[in-house]
């Protein structure tokens, strides 16, 4: 592999996969296949779903806007570099101490994984822990997602990275449930290869949340010139959505046709989501084994190809 | 009979010059006819009208029946319709508040002022199949009160959105050129109990008829196939007729291949009790095997001719409720059900024949074996098609008055209608008996409902009554006795809630399960919802006494309109037509979409009913 230590990033070639993480925004910068680019922005933090008829009618929207904030902001609180078993720390890795790298055999590293240590916007606040990993010997990146909360924290829709692919996509398909699925809403789904052509739009009059696919073994993006493919690290599976547009956006949204013009694509991977309820008119939430506790910890892992 | 404006208004004025309900059988001048569905009796008055929108009664143009009436303010108008539909008005949907909400101080049976008229006009000839004959002038729906005149002649009034009004005009007709007045006001007293969850829209909204009587005609029959537990059959048929003039001939009467039965009658015989008959094996009608056996009635003339046919088909079932258990055939019953407004997104409530067929296709693909019909009889014809496709009906009656007694979450019943108002009692009563006398010999009818969220008092006691005494062989529902534990005894043979969770459902079975229980509404699916679907079908197991529910709902009530930015067509709701209050995008709680497309819960709705029943 080549690695690059610049003055405010790091750069990984593996292959046909390159890479750069940021120092300054905190995370995966670029992302290339075949050299075709997959990401517009750093990957960030993502807390928030459009509030779904339930979660508004349940006061869960209300309760829980702290985290919409936390979806749109957050603080990258360090960061180290591991490359074939040496660490590196923030210090080590900016000028001019990268100097000294420049003849270093860690420019050949057969392995580095890159740490970045955020907290959320909240007050208590929570951390998130996003490693990215790189082999010689493996096809991709790794990225190892970890949230730790804290007490006092209300109930969030979901916690993940989110990802916006600086295209439109032409289909997607996946291993894992037919349809659309939530923890609440699992019964009806089987397991198989689905494919579905374009993005899907929202089905719902008022715009809301859509389109989550739980406990997806793989999934790949096909657009016109470039395709991506995710690969779970776990025996249940990541949770995505593939949306036109952000939450934020469709959280103002009244109508689908409210929401901006498609242009990109808004990868969404949770480690845990929430129920999407319905049993009790509008007015209840969804029964407790489905509602997320931001005190706990939740993880996920998988490999983007 | 004179028409007055007080009508709106006046709670003693059930209806004027309409003739009694009686069932929905079609008549037909041969067998050829009941085959191509095309009867001789009937004409359509469906098409292009002539229309007067007027935004008050004070507007309106009170000389617009008379005979050389002629104004500048005429336009066109498809009837049928809704007038808010074809550019005139305000479209407005609002949920439990009445529709006056914030503009007008009212309370019941007062008659809001923002009461739109439409005066609709057009012409007919009797055709010539019909010369001699009895006429009748058939409306289907009308929202929501109206006024009928037929060549300067007041013919009648009647106040009912979603019962067949009739008015025997034989009298007022000649051949040609006859004149046909019909003036429509979207607000009258019984608004109050019209309330029901939806847009709120006015005018002739389901087809106009005009249909004839041969001299002998049966007005009514009552068919019951009652499935014993044996698996045979007991077949009972009773008739009312009617005679144009003396008349001698016979009747004669088939069911399948099981019998034959031939009656001399003459214009005495207005009411006919055939024996019943005993069928020792008939196949039972289920929804899984919608098995129906044609009914076959012939009148002949002494001459031997075929003076009316009227074909029907009739099964055979059985309902009754045993040890707090609704058995269905002598077993026991799960419902697995769904509520379903009648809509579309270019027409609203003003939907097609081809709209209903998809709703059964869709509902028979999605498993659900069982229709509330909420909350207000549907077209004839959908009676018809749940009978054919094996969907049992829940038949409601039309009432809803949840903005007298329920403030947003707050139960403050002190203006409550009907309540123990007896001066509603004739109003309501006349709805119940509408719905029954209507649509009795639908097989698919398993239960007769009081109607929606209207509290309850001594007015719903005696329409609970009055299905009890006239159908032994239906169960009668009503969910809004839940507010009122001590009237328990007399209202509804079955303990009815909406939305109770799984534990609620349990606690009621465990603590006080002197009734079947069953959810009339629960799983309410706006936008993404439907989580936690399976833990019901799960009470299915733990409990004898529990029955199953009815989804709410079954379509997004949403209305084609132009993006008025980009020109783009889109599905509007609640507060999209600029309608103060409203109830924004509450109207939209289908399993499909108001296009008919399946919503993603679909597949939770296929899977949990389909594990249980298929």
């Amino acid at each position: 592999m080549e690695i690059v230590f610049g003055d405010l990033s790091l750069g990984v070639l593996n292959g046909s996969g390159e890479y750069i993480f940021a120092y300054n925004t905190g995370g995966l910068e670029s992302l290339k296949t075949e050299g075709r680019e997959h990401l517009y922005r750093t990957p960030a933090l993502a807390f928030w779903r459009a509030s779904t008829d339930n979660d508004r009618g349940s006061g869960f929207s209300k309760a829980s806007s702290l985290w919409m904030g936390a979806d749109l902001f957050y603080n990258v609180e360090n960061f180290s570099v591991t490359a074939d078993g040496t660490l590196l720390r923030w210090d080590d890795l900016i000028p001019p101490q990268n100097n000294s790298l420049l003849d270093s055999p860690l420019r050949k590293a057969d392995d580095i994984s890159i740490r970045f240590l955020y907290s959320t916007v909240t007050s208590p606040q929570a951390e998130v822990e996003v490693t990215y990993s790189v082999s010689s010997d493996t096809e991709g990146l790794s990225v190892d997602y970890v949230y730790r909360g804290s007490e006092g924290l209300p109930s969030f829709p979901l916690c993940g990275m989110r990802f916006i692919l600086p295209y439109r996509i032409t289909s997607f398909a996946w291993d894992g449930l037919s349809g659309e699925t939530y923890p609440d809403r699992l019964y009806g789904a089987r397991e198989g290869h689905f494919e579905k052509k374009g993005i899907e739009r929202c089905p719902y009059a008022k715009t809301q949340d859509y389109g989550m696919h739980m406990h997806t073994s793989s999934l790949e993006i096909m657009a016109e010139d470039r395709s991506l493919r995710l690969v779970s690290c776990t025996d249940e599976g990541f949770n995505f959505s593939l949306l036109p547009a952000s939450a934020q956006e469709m959280e103002m949204a009244y109508h689908p046709v409210d929401l901006p013009a498609y242009r990109r694509t808004y990868l969404t991977v949770a480690a845990a989501v929430r129920g999407v309820g319905g049993i009790d008119s509008w007015m209840s939430p969804p029964d407790s084994r489905y509602v997320l506790d931001a005190s706990a910890e939740y993880r996920t892992s998988f490999r983007i190809i | 009979m004179k028409a007055d404006l007080s009508f709106l208004e006046d709670l003693s004025v059930v209806s004027a010059g309409r003739r009694p309900a009686h069932s929905d059988h079609i008549h037909y001048r041969n067998e050829k006819e009941a085959e191509e569905f095309s009867s001789g009796f009937y004409t359509s008055l469906n098409g292009e009208w002539e229309f007067i929108y007027s935004s008050s009664p004070e507007e309106r143009e009170k000389d617009f029946h008379k005979k050389n009436f002629s104004s500048s303010r005429i336009t066109k108008i498809n009837v049928p319709s809704h007038i808010e539909l074809q550019g005139y008005g305000q479209i407005q949907y609002i949920n439990t508040m009445y529709p006056w909400e914030g503009h007008e101080m009212l309370r019941p049976p007062m008659v809001s002022r923002d009461n739109p008229v439409g005066q609709y006009i057009r012409t007919f000839d009797i055709p010539e199949q019909m010369k001699g004959e009895r006429i009748i002038l058939r409306f289907d729906g009308v929202e929501n009160a109206f006024y009928v005149w037929v060549n300067g002649r007041f013919a009648g009034f009647s106040c009912d959105s979603f019962s067949i009004s009739e008015f025997d005009i034989t009298k007022m007709v000649k051949q040609k050129d006859n004149r046909l007045c019909v003036e429509v006001y979207k607000r009258s007293k019984t608004s109050w109990i019209e309330d029901q969850d939806f847009f709120r829209f006015s005018g002739i909204f389901r087809p106009v008829y005009l249909y004839s009587l041969p001299v002998c005609h049966i007005d009514d029959m009552w068919a019951n196939g009652d499935l014993q537990r044996d698996e045979s059959g007991i077949f009972s048929l009773r008739l009312k007729l009617s005679f144009a003039s003396e008349f001698k001939g016979k009747i004669e009467y088939s069911l399948g291949s099981f019998f034959k039965r031939v009656k001399e009658i003459t214009e005495k015989d207005t009411e006919i009790v055939f024996d019943e008959e005993h069928i020792p094996f008939v196949k039972q009608y289920h929804y899984r095997t919608p098995f129906l056996y044609d009914l076959s009635i012939k009148i002949y003339d002494n001459k031997k001719n075929l003076v009316e046919y009227v074909p029907y088909r009739i099964g055979f079932n059985h309902i009754e409720v045993e040890n707090e258990m609704v058995m269905y055939n002598y077993h026991r019953l799960m419902i697995c059900g769904v509520n379903r407004h009648e809509w579309s997104p270019s027409g609203g409530r003003c939907i097609s024949l081809d709209d209903m067929k998809k709703d059964i296709a869709i509902l028979k693909d999605a498993k659900v074996n069982a229709v509330r019909t909420c909350h207000y009889p549907d077209r004839f014809e959908w009676y018809y098609m749940c009978d054919e496709a094996g969907i049992y009906m829940m038949a409601e009656t039309n009432m809803e008055s949840h903005g007298s007694w329920q403030k947003d979450s707050r139960i403050e019943p002190s203006w409550n209608v009907p309540g123990d108002n007896q001066e509603w009692a004739m109003l309501l009563l006349d709805r119940c008996r509408s719905n029954f006398e209507t649509y009795k010999n639908h097989t698919s009818i398993l239960f007769w409902s009081l109607g929606n969220e209207s509290y309850c008092g001594d007015v719903i006691r005696q329409m609970n009554e009055f299905y009890k005494k006239a159908d032994k062989t239906r169960l009668v529902h009503y969910e809004g006795v839940f507010h009122r534990p001590d009237m328990k005894p007399c209202v509804s043979d079955v303990e009815s809630r909406m939305y109770a969770s799984p534990a609620q459902v349990k606690e009621y079975i465990q603590k006080d399960g002197r009734k079947p229980f069953l959810l009339c509404e629960y799983m309410h699916s706006m936008g993404n919802s439907l989580g936690g679907f399976k833990d019901y079908d799960d009470l299915f197991d733990e409990y004898l006494t529990y029955a199953g529910g009815f989804i709410w709902d079954y379509i997004d009530q949403a209305l084609y309109k132009k993006d008025e930015v980009t020109g783009e067509t889109y599905l509007a709701y609640g507060g999209d037509f600029g309608e103060k209050r409203s109830d924004y995008e509450f109207s939209c709680n289908g399993i499909v979409n108001a296009e008919r497309k399946e919503k993603p819960a679909m597949q939770e709705v296929r899977a949990v009913y389909g594990n249980r029943l298929w």
